[in-house]
């Protein structure tokens, strides 16, 4: 008895504990020749499935190019996907417009890669924290004001800068009006894509710090999209390597960075300097760039570059295995 | 007003730029003041027989026509017309042009295209051929002039627009607006619009020349308002008859629509100076 009630117990907070779920999701672009006849599928999502944990922030890394920030764009609607499923809330929000089923799409945020670039130039800051909360609120101006108002404190911007534009500030003031203006929405997750990239190494580490106190300010959930793993180390609960718009290893992020399985990550963090550490070049065999990805070899994509690589890697595409405790690898020789 | 502001300032450096202002204003002036300024006012109707096509003088500053009227005073009050026709058919243009690139550069599909065609359909069209058949079909006054020239002006605000919605909706601020769940009106009126109204406002300053001159040359095939009007073109119409003799005829009227068109296409080219954001961007870099 007690152990049946503690059973679905447990079966509810799994369920609960899911934010965000994906199934199957796939984004496929169309190759087209010159006389804009479909010659191929660029596929740079591809069957990827993933269950995001409230609270948690989750690390997608991978090389330029993999469908980090297209997996991204996906999800928020801006790229309406191929197939698969997204899951959000328990609602399913697959092919919902950002526009549509505003409640939901509040909650789930994206933060650009360049936040200068998405900021309407001919809008003073102030404007710009007011929009999502026309868009989305009945909020008369004054209320308005005083939510953007707290909200500019809690990520460490001046009042003053309200009257700023987007080219008058720096770089990493940008971030925080970029941060700022979603979170005037109270979103449960946010995508961040490239947060750190353009910023340079001090600036980075306060606004890290920055996503930690608003992770618990605001309880909320990171989708963290980055290509540098030193930062992904340090602020990710789980991480998922993504290679061709497939994901190859997903785990805790100790347990990836100190015993990586699959071959794609192994090269990828002997790429990671390490001080005092060995050579880069000693231990990295990844050569050459990675295959066009509208035109992917069978079986494992991986397989042109793989140092292990067998015969029979070309005939079947891996599936990701769940043989080890908190990581699963797409790869049927991975110990 | 920031915005307005700095047009004024770079204006009044631009020398030649201000020389458009200063005709446009002399133009404007003239249209409003025309019984004030205006020598023989009752002349745009009366005529005069024994005052016929005198020389100027002190009396008669640009001399007469074939009426004994008053040249000056009929070119003033010829100045209302070129401002209403002009600042009406430019006005309808915008309205038609610009919501409909709007919609066809923000919209991809079969709609968007077909606006487009429409569009290119009025283009392929000789203008003056245009609005000389809906002239006359429609009989000649002023009415059918302006609804002429709106009718074939609308494609230059619709191509325009829509070029630039294209190219502004690649800017990652629009996506963002996009992905933050704004509407397409909101994205459209508060993002694009705003953003290419610089190059909207040098189109249209320009196309009021344009417009000036299409309409003069309406006026002289006589397709223009009917025979008393003052209208500037009509009047360089009337004098063909009486060349080279009675040259002071078509000299004034001549020479107003001249300056005038010459005002607009100043301005125009100053305000690009001034308003195109790539050279604007290149001004923000240097600071």
């Amino acid at each position: 008895m007690t152990t049946e009630t503690q059973d679905t117990a447990t079966e509810n907070t799994a369920k609960e504990d899911t934010v965000l779920s994906i199934a199957g999701l796939r984004k496929y672009f169309p190759v087209r020749n010159a006389w804009k006849r479909r010659i191929g599928w660029l596929k740079a999502v591809d069957d990827i499935s993933l269950e995001v944990r409230r609270g948690e922030v989750l690390g997608i890394v991978g090389e330029s190019g993999c469908g980090k920030s297209t997996l991204g764009k996906t999800l928020m609607g801006i790229h309406p996907p191929s197939g698969g499923q997204i899951v959000f809330e328990g609602n399913d929000i697959t092919n919902m417009k950002p526009g549509a089923s505003r409640g939901l799409r509040s909650s789930l945020q994206y933060s650009y890669q360049d936040p200068g670039a998405s900021l309407d130039p001919r809008w003073k800051i102030g404007r710009s924290l007011h929009e999502p909360l026309e868009i989305h609120t009945q909020l008369s101006r004054e209320e308005r004001d005083k939510r953007v108002r707290s909200i500019l404190k809690s990520v460490g911007l001046p009042e003053g800068h309200l009257d700023h534009y987007p080219h008058e500030i720096s770089g990493g003031q940008q971030r925080r009006v970029g941060l700022a203006r979603i979170l005037t929405l109270h979103p449960s997750v946010i995508i961040l894509d490239e947060p750190t990239s353009g910023l340079d190494v001090s600036v980075q580490a306060t606004i890290l710090n920055l996503f930690s106190d608003l992770r618990q300010e605001f309880n909320l959930t990171y989708l963290f999209i980055s290509h540098d793993l030193s930062v992904v180390r340090m602020i990710c609960d789980r991480i998922a390597v993504m290679y061709l718009g497939k994901i190859v290893e997903i785990g805790d992020t100790e347990t990836v960075f100190s015993n990586p399985r699959h071959p794609y990550t192994q090269s990828l963090l002997a790429a990671v300097p390490i001080i005092g550490g060995r050579r880069v070049t000693d231990n990295f065999w990844l050569q050459g760039e990675p295959p066009n990805p509208g035109d992917l070899p069978s079986g494992c994509r991986f397989r042109t570059r793989c140092p292990n690589v067998r015969p029979e890697c070309a005939d079947k595409e891996p599936e990701l295995r769940s043989d080890w405790e908190g990581q699963e690898v797409a790869c049927p020789y991975a110990e | 007003m920031e915005m307005f502001r700095f047009i004024v300032r770079k204006l009044v450096e631009d020398r030649v730029a201000l020389l458009g202002v200063i005709l446009i204003m002399a133009l404007i002036i003239a249209a409003i003041a025309a019984p004030v300024f205006s020598t023989f006012p009752e002349d745009v109707a009366d005529f005069h027989p024994k005052n016929r096509l005198l020389e100027p003088d002190s009396m008669f500053w640009f001399g007469t026509d074939r009426m004994g009227s008053d040249i000056y005073s009929r070119i003033l009050f010829g100045a209302r017309i070129t401002i209403t026709i002009a600042v009406v058919a430019i006005g309808a243009s915008v309205l038609i042009g610009v919501p409909i690139g709007l919609v066809a550069g923000y919209y991809h599909g079969w709609f968007s295209e077909m606006l487009m065609r429409v569009s290119d359909i009025f283009l392929a069209v000789p203008q003056i051929v245009l609005a000389i058949a809906i002239a006359q079909t429609l009989g000649p006054s002023i009415e059918n002039v302006i609804l002429a020239l709106s009718a074939t002006y609308w494609p230059f605000w619709a191509r325009l627009v829509y070029a630039e919605t294209r190219s502004i909706q690649n800017e990652v601020f629009v996506e963002a607006s996009i992905a933050l769940g704004a509407s397409p009106f909101r994205v459209m009126v508060m993002h694009v619009l705003p953003n290419i109204s610089s190059s909207i406002i040098v189109r249209t300053t320009i196309g009021m020349g344009g417009t000036i001159l299409t309409a003069a040359t309406l006026g002289f095939l006589g397709l223009g308002a009917p025979a008393p009007s003052p209208e500037w073109g009509r009047m360089i119409s009337e004098s063909r008859e009486f060349l080279p003799e009675a040259w002071w005829y078509a000299t004034a009227p001549g020479i107003a629509i001249f300056l005038v068109v010459m005002g607009f296409n100043l301005l125009g080219d100053g305000l690009r100076d001034i308003l195109d954001p790539r050279i604007r961007r290149s001004v923000h870099r240097d600071k």
